[in-house]
């Protein structure tokens, strides 16, 4: 329990969010412009995580979903941006030393004509 | 002549060198300085919102710094960079939590007091130069050239972070297009993400993100697209390879066409860096040879 | 001052654990028996309580106490209890305060021993403020028993219904022009689905026939003075400009009111005329005209031609009544509608859309129209007056003047130098711009009101002025206009080839000789900026000259010719040389062969604000030229009329007021006073000028006044923004290949185009005072000058009942910022399902008219959302949304109904069991706000979320209404003007949120319905008879009592100087002579005072006294509280 209670003080101080000011109007997953893709939407990840229920969360997809777009945010009634607590929830796990994302997976060809900004980016917020 | 302290970042200086070149050449012809930086480095492409992660805040700071040997007002021209540059001062100077602030300053070689002014080359052209003054230098009138000024997320928000413009109706790129004679085409997807870095692990994720967007413009009439980020310009200019409906848009940045009208020579534009070439429209609007 | 010591007990309120909690009050009480200024100290643990209350008596008796401090909780809640506990045992209520030692002390620390000290100093100030106190009396006030309820809707009128019935005179005061409020725009009431129409209408009714109710619709709060029982409140009764006795509410007017404006009852989809009833029921049943300033077309034109009346009255095809209307002010529809330049398309608001309305083209076009379809010329006017007026100059001035004076009857006779009429009309404006029959049209129809016309008589060679008085005229007007043309006054001007351009037009014009010959073939030099240079370059194409150019020494922006006109002329092929001025004309064996010309720079700007060229140095450079023609101005021949006074340009000097000249009875007007200007000025200086002569005549010599000092009518940009862009109608021309003959360029409108171009005014004005309205109400119920009326009422009590309004759909943005056609909000889905609405109770959609298929219906658009809108529920939502989707499913069966909410609130009798009812008749409700909604082709998409399945959602929808949040309708202002409070939102605060709801903290206000906060209607109703009887109870007495703490005077200090009474901001003191007859002194209306003590503290001498707050107890009330 006090584990739990250690995870969801990491989590709101990592994101600045407090997560019992969600009151569940699901707005985020309505906005949101990769929800279609998530096994999870933000508004349910919230509820897990005001549950208790972190690991659901912290191995689901939707994290590494998140376009740190902030339209979740941006309207919000009760001023949750969820894309600061995915935010915190990767790098709860990239720092366990756990990478998301390897250079080999990604296609050469892709590499060349991409921008540079794209790689930066991602690499931030999927490797350790 | 006024001049600014100027940051290009990374991806303006290889894969998007006409998103910087034409802005220097524009701001040239309406007789502003953009002064780049001595010494810079990359901003981080991302802002990271996780309140201890002083270490990607170094970098950006760092930029905001060196800023202040030219000028406290700090122009860039690539969203990612405004983004990523705005929000360290917003994070660490206007909301920032004392702790982290002084364990970034001991990172820093020097003291920063937040006192640099990030302004999006946009701002400068509204609010420092004037529309009526960018019109009165056009020599080339996009008259007829129906534009959809797309946004994307990283200019617009978070909105009390970043308070550039209306997130849900940004109008600043679509006024310039109209003193530049353009017809600006209004669509419902202005400020939507167009997938953004999620093209690196999940491509499929953000072409549709991208197809959804592109969709809405055509709907609206466009011809063609003018964006201010080089990640959304690759993602709604190039995935157009992948998706199923031919949509044939070319994808401009802002500048390229600004540039045009203004009378910058034409292989300044770089127009062969498209993946849908855009000469075949601006030749058929006479805006070329 | 010194006075004996009071015999003053201290009692000490533990108040439970709430002030005993923190403060030691056994050490309290030690600690203040040690105090020599107490006779008694004791504690208990709740003083309020009987026993407590026990306590406190018996020790009065048994230590005969005169003095009481109660230390316990804030006076505002028990300060009554011990004044009349102290009262009923013989001690004087006033000599019994309060020191308040919880709220003040012990709720606001826990720091016991600190909390412990602050109470006995607390304790010990009031000791002191008791020793000082005198025993006073409370104040009796009289009560006016009459009631003021402001906002009439069903709050309101339940509110208003009550105390009427309790026997009360009640003033039942509206803002809009009809009683009914919001419900009466409702279809049917949830949860019992009764027609709210059906059920308000009793009421409106029974409040208009309710003997002690007096209804002032349409009416505003100008002032509100005095005091509970006693106030004086000032109303503006906003004029309808239709006399309520006289209107039957018959709505004949309505039917002929051209103008046409959003209809803000059905929540702008549908529209209503200037003059309108907002709905049949409404009460008063008496039609309104809205109206706001004057349009600005309107006030542009100088001869103030009704441009707005005109415009509206085509747009609704009555043609006769329009050009009637335009001659009303002007004669020469047929003439301005093809060569005015149109001041008021310059200042028509359309502009800010995207292009002013061509309203001279609409001119011509009923001009036109006229004559096609066989104009009926005027009988001629009876010459009821006997004074002969004498016109000199036909021109323009000339013919309006004499058209203003033969319609008021007076003998008129024109006096033209030439063999025509018309003036600088015919000798200067070209065909192929003004062909002859337009300008005939108009004169004939001057004419034909039967005037006398002399033609080929010049003043000076066949009559004097003189003459004219001697043969018993009795007035003068000179309109001989200015048809000298200047001089370059550069070398060679004399030479042949030189045509000044008067002379050239004229002779063109007037076909006095066939200038062809000379022309064609030949390079024409025309040298100016105005309309004539114009006319006259485009006449020399016309005459087939190989090559027109136009040498004009600003540049284009200056050119003082009309823009279009530039425009055509360039299009037909003049070259048009800017920068450019002659320095002399070159000859060659005594022809022209070309001009020797200098370009020009632009200098500073001169006093006409146009820039000054100045000449380049070493520039200079010939043009070939075979004619040149110079343009550069003309000049009124003033050399007629010796004896009158000039300016120093040589113009007639006129009094500018009256245009009566330097000689008695001679008045002039036109060119000849103004120099070169435009036909509009000249008819109205012809119109002034009839005017003063008929005054003059009348023997009053005042100066005319024209009534437009009214504000020009505009729109925000919010509001510009809003009308969607249509671009004018174009001009139909002849192609340039045609432009060879004198054939009229423009064709003119078609009546299609007509109406199509007359529907794009704005209405600026609304109102267009066309007088349609007047001319069809039978019983002349109309009166457009009539003025805004001020009553001053009083009253006793005042029920405030202004109830809600929707937040702006702008204000949501992601929900398309009320631009999207088929996003609507509640109030107007009421009106789409309202059998009275815009689609008389079938379901249609605003876009398009089409059956919706399936609506969505948005829960909480603005409400519970404290990061973006409104924070509070607005409570109403979740029910009235589920009638709205019933009653959907009731109109269209085959409808699909989806309802987005976050919770669905039912508390409330029936509301559950209607919620089941929603879910029983297949409405579908998804548990998700929804984020983002916009248009795809003519669907709407909404994005929203089902939390419950943990999905994003997209539905396609025909249509969506909004739930949005209610706001107040009260604004700032009003609740200032009143000084009631408001919380953060602008509802009205109650005075208790528990025991006080319908009381303000302001004595006299009382609340009643929405305007306290979001409510349903029986909520509202029932709120507002507890309003009722709280005014009830107020007039059940006769009197009231008044706090006796307030302002003394003591006269043998008072120097009379005044400063009080200016501090006063209650009115409460005025200057007295005392009986010795000298000295002054002020005095205090006692029953005014409030007590504020602001007279006392601006008394330079101390003479001004708060009874109970006097200098000296206060002093020593500060001294005890900073003891060590």
């Amino acid at each position: 329990m006090n584990e739990e209670i250690k995870l969801k003080e990491e989590i709101e101080e990592l994101s600045r969010q407090r997560l019992l000011d969600c009151y569940q109007c699901g707005e985020c997953s309505a906005g949101c412009p990769t929800a279609f893709a998530m096994d999870i939407v933000p508004s349910h990840s919230i509820r897990l995580l005001q549950l208790g229920k972190f690991n659901e969360v912290l191995n689901a997809d939707n994290i590494w979903l998140c376009v740190a777009c902030h339209v979740c945010g941006e309207r919000c009634p009760r001023g949750v941006d969820y894309g600061k607590i995915a935010d915190a929830l990767r790098t709860l796990i990239l720092r366990n030393k756990i990478t998301h994302l390897t250079l080999e997976k990604i296609d050469k060809q892709f590499i060349l004509e991409a921008p540079q900004q794209a790689f930066i980016a991602a690499f931030r917020k999927f490797t350790t | 002549m006024k001049s600014f302290a100027y940051y290009p970042g990374c991806t303006l200086y290889t894969k998007s060198r006409n998103l910087d070149i034409c802005a220097r050449e524009s701001a040239k012809i309406l007789g502003v300085e953009l002064k780049e930086l001595e010494t810079w480095n990359c901003c981080g492409a991302i802002f990271s919102t996780v309140q201890d992660d002083i270490a990607n805040q170094i970098a950006p700071i760092r930029n905001l710094k060196e800023a202040q040997k030219i000028s406290n007002e700090l122009v860039t021209l690539c969203a990612a960079c405004y983004n990523v540059l705005k929000r360290s001062n917003y994070y660490l100077y206007k909301e920032g939590n004392e702790i982290y602030r002084r364990r970034l300053i001991n990172y820093l070689d020097e003291e920063y007091d937040g006192e640099t002014k990030v302004l999006h080359f946009l701002e400068i052209l509204k609010n420092q130069i004037g529309y009526n003054a960018v019109k009165s230098h056009v020599k080339k009138s996009l008259n007829g050239l129906k534009v959809a000024c797309y946004y994307g997320c990283l200019m617009l928000r978070p909105s009390a972070e970043i308070n550039f413009d209306d997130p849900d109706n940004p109008m600043i790129m679509d006024e310039l297009f109209l003193a530049l004679g353009a017809d600006a085409v209004q669509f419902p997807f202005k400020s939507e993400c167009c997938g953004g870095y999620v093209l690196v692990n999940r491509p499929e994720v953000a072409t549709k993100c991208a197809e959804i967007i592109l969709e809405s413009i055509i709907n609206a009439g466009a011809e063609c697209v003018v964006t201010t980020c080089p990640l959304c310009q690759y993602n709604i200019d190039n995935q157009q390879k992948y998706m199923a409906k031919q949509f044939n848009l070319p994808i401009f940045y802002f500048t390229q066409l600004l540039g045009l009208s203004l009378g910058v020579e034409e292989k300044l534009l770089n127009l062969d860096n498209h993946y849908i070439n855009p000469k075949l429209l601006l030749k058929q609007k006479g805006l070329i040879i | 001052m010194s006075i004996e010591k009071k015999r003053i007990g201290v009692f000490v309120c533990h108040c439970g654990i709430n002030i005993g909690g923190t403060v030691n009050v056994p050490e309290v009480v030690n600690q203040l028996k040690k105090s020599t200024d107490v006779i008694a100290v004791l504690d208990h643990q709740y003083c309020c309580s009987d026993p407590g209350q026990n306590l406190i008596k018996e020790t009065i008796k048994k230590e005969k106490l005169d003095g009481v401090v109660v230390a316990c909780c804030s006076p505002t809640l028990h300060e009554n209890t011990f004044r009349k506990a102290v009262a009923s045992v013989g001690v004087n209520p006033y000599n019994c305060e309060i020191a308040n030692i919880r709220e003040q002390c012990s709720w606001v620390t826990e720091d016991k021993q600190k909390a412990t000290e602050k109470a006995i100093r607390i304790i010990k100030t009031i000791i002191k403020k008791v020793q000082y106190d005198e025993p006073l009396q409370p104040l009796q006030v009289p009560v006016t028993r009459k009631a003021l309820v402001i906002g009439a809707g069903v709050a309101g009128i339940q509110a208003a219904l009550d105390i009427a019935n309790a026997g009360y005179q009640v003033y039942l005061l509206e803002k809009n022009p009809s009683i009914g409020g919001h419900m009466s725009q409702l279809s049917e009431t949830f949860p019992t689905l009764d027609c709210s129409q059906c059920i308000l209408t009793p009421k409106m009714v029974e409040v208009k026939q309710h003997p002690n109710i007096t209804l002032l619709t349409y009416s505003e709060i100008d002032s509100v003075a005095g005091y509970i029982g006693n106030f004086k409140v000032k109303i503006r009764k906003k004029t309808r400009y239709v006399l309520p006795i006289k209107c039957n509410g018959c709505g004949d007017c309505a039917n002929v009111c051209p103008v046409l404006v959003g209809n803000e009852f059905d929540g702008n989809l549908s529209q209503r005329h200037a003059i309108y009833r907002p709905f049949p029921q409404a009460i008063p049943n008496i039609f309104t005209i809205e109206k706001k300033g004057i349009s600005p077309c309107r006030n542009a034109c100088p001869a103030g031609v009704n441009a707005h009346g005109y415009i509206a009255l085509i747009s609704a095809g009555k043609y006769q009544e329009a050009i009637d209307l335009e001659r009303q002010a002007n004669p020469f529809p047929s003439v301005c509608g093809r060569v005015c330049n149109h001041p008021c398309e310059g200042d028509c608001n359309r502009k800010n859309v995207d292009r002013p309305i061509a309203i001279a083209s609409l001119k011509r076009f009923i001009a036109d129209y006229e004559l096609k379809n066989g104009r009926k010329l005027p009988p001629p006017v009876e010459k009821v007056k006997l004074d002969k007026i004498a016109i000199i100059g036909g021109g323009p001035a000339g013919l309006t003047c004499a058209y203003f004076l033969a319609k008021k009857g007076f003998q008129v006779s024109i006096f033209e130098s030439l063999s025509e009429l018309g003036g600088m009309l015919i000798t200067g404006i070209p065909e192929f711009r003004l062909p002859r029959p337009a300008i005939k049209a108009d004169i004939e129809y001057i004419l034909a009101l039967g005037i006398d016309v002399n033609l080929n008589k010049t003043l000076g060679v066949d009559f004097t002025i003189d003459d004219l008085f001697t043969n018993g005229y009795k007035a003068v007007f000179i309109g001989t206009g200015a048809h000298k043309s200047l001089r370059l006054n550069i070398p060679g001007e004399e030479l042949p080839g030189v045509y000044p351009v008067l002379q050239f037009l004229k002779e063109v014009n007037l076909k006095i000789k066939d200038l062809q010959p000379l022309i064609s073939g030949k390079r024409v030099v025309t040298i100016g900026g105005g309309n004539a240079a114009l006319d006259a370059a485009r006449t020399a194409l016309r005459l087939g000259c190989k090559e027109s150019v136009i040498l004009y020494r600003r540049s284009r922006r200056e050119m003082p010719a009309n823009e279009w006109e530039i425009e055509e002329a360039e299009k037909e092929g003049v070259k048009i040389e800017y920068l450019t001025a002659p320095v002399s004309i070159i000859g060659d064996n005594s022809r022209v062969v070309g001009i020797e010309c200098q370009r020009m720079e632009l200098g500073l700007p001169d006093a006409t604000g146009r820039r000054t060229p100045i000449p380049i140095p070493n520039s200079e450079f010939v043009i070939n030229a075979d004619i040149v023609i110079p343009a550069v101005s003309q000049a009124p021949d003033t050399t007629l009329f010796p004896e009158l006074e000039k300016t120093r340009w040589g113009s007639l000097l006129v009094n500018p007021d009256n245009l009566m000249t330097s000689r008695e009875g001679v008045f002039a007007g036109g060119d000849v006073v103004s120099g070169p200007a435009t036909v509009i000025e000249a008819i109205a200086a012809g119109k002034k000028a009839a005017e003063s002569i008929e005054m003059y005549l009348k023997g009053d010599n005042q100066q005319i006044t024209r009534p437009t000092n009214r504000e020009i009518a505009k729109f925000s940009e919010k509001e510009y923004a809003k009308f969607i862009k249509q671009d004018r109608v174009a001009m139909p021309k002849i192609p340039t290949s045609e432009r060879v003959s004198f054939k009229e360029v423009e064709l003119g409108y078609s009546e299609a185009d007509a109406r199509k171009e007359a529907a794009r005014c704005l209405n600026c004005s609304v109102c267009c005072e066309c007088l349609e309205c007047v001319k069809v109400c039978q019983p002349n119920a109309i009166d457009h000058n009539l003025t805004d009326e001020f009553e001053e009422l009083e009253v006793g009590a005042i029920v405030l009942a202004t109830g809600y309004e929707l937040l702006n759909k702008e204000k949501l943005g992601s929900y398309g910022f009320g631009k999207l056609k088929n996003v609507v909000d509640g109030l107007q889905f009421e009106r789409i399902l309202s059998a009275s609405g815009p689609f008389m109770g079938e379901v249609r959609r605003p876009s398009d008219g089409k059956v919706p298929k399936r609506v969505v219906f948005v829960q909480c658009a603005g409400s519970r959302d404290p990061e973006n809108a409104m924070a509070y529920c607005s409570k109403i939502c979740c029910m009235y949304t589920a009638k709205q989707a019933i009653l959907y499913k009731h109109r269209v069966h085959d409808g699909e109904a989806i309802i987005f909410y976050i919770d669905v609130r039912t508390g409330g009798k029936g509301f559950e069991e209607f919620y089941k009812r929603a879910t029983d008749e297949g409405i579908l409700y998804i548990r998700g706000k929804v984020s983002k909604i916009f248009e795809k082709g003519d669907k709407v998409i909404v994005w929203g979320a089902d939390t419950i399945s943990g999905k994003k959602v997209e539905v396609e929808a025909d249509l969506v209404v909004l739930a949005t949040a209610m706001v107040p309708a009260a604004s700032k202002e009003f609740a200032q003007l009143l000084k009631i409070t408001q919380d953060e939102y602008g509802w009205f605060t109650e005075a208790h949120p528990k025991l006080r709801p319908v009381e303000t903290l302001a004595g006299g206000f009382f609340l009643a319905g929405a305007c306290q906060g979001p409510k349903d209607i029986p909520e509202a109703v029932a709120q507002s008879s507890g309003a009722a009887s709280k005014v009830i109870a107020l007039f059940s007495s006769e009197t009231l009592e008044h706090t006796p703490i307030i302002a003394g005077v003591n006269e043998d200090l008072c120097s009379g100087c005044a400063v009080c009474i200016d501090v006063c901001p209650y009115q409460a003191r005025e200057l007295q002579v005392l009986e010795d007859g000298k000295k002054k002194t002020v005095k205090v209306i006692e029953v005014l005072c409030e007590g504020c003590g602001a007279c006392s503290s601006a008394c330079p001498v101390g003479a001004a006294q708060q009874k109970n707050f006097q200098d000296k107890q206060i002093q020593d009330m500060v001294k005890s509280a900073l003891e060590k």
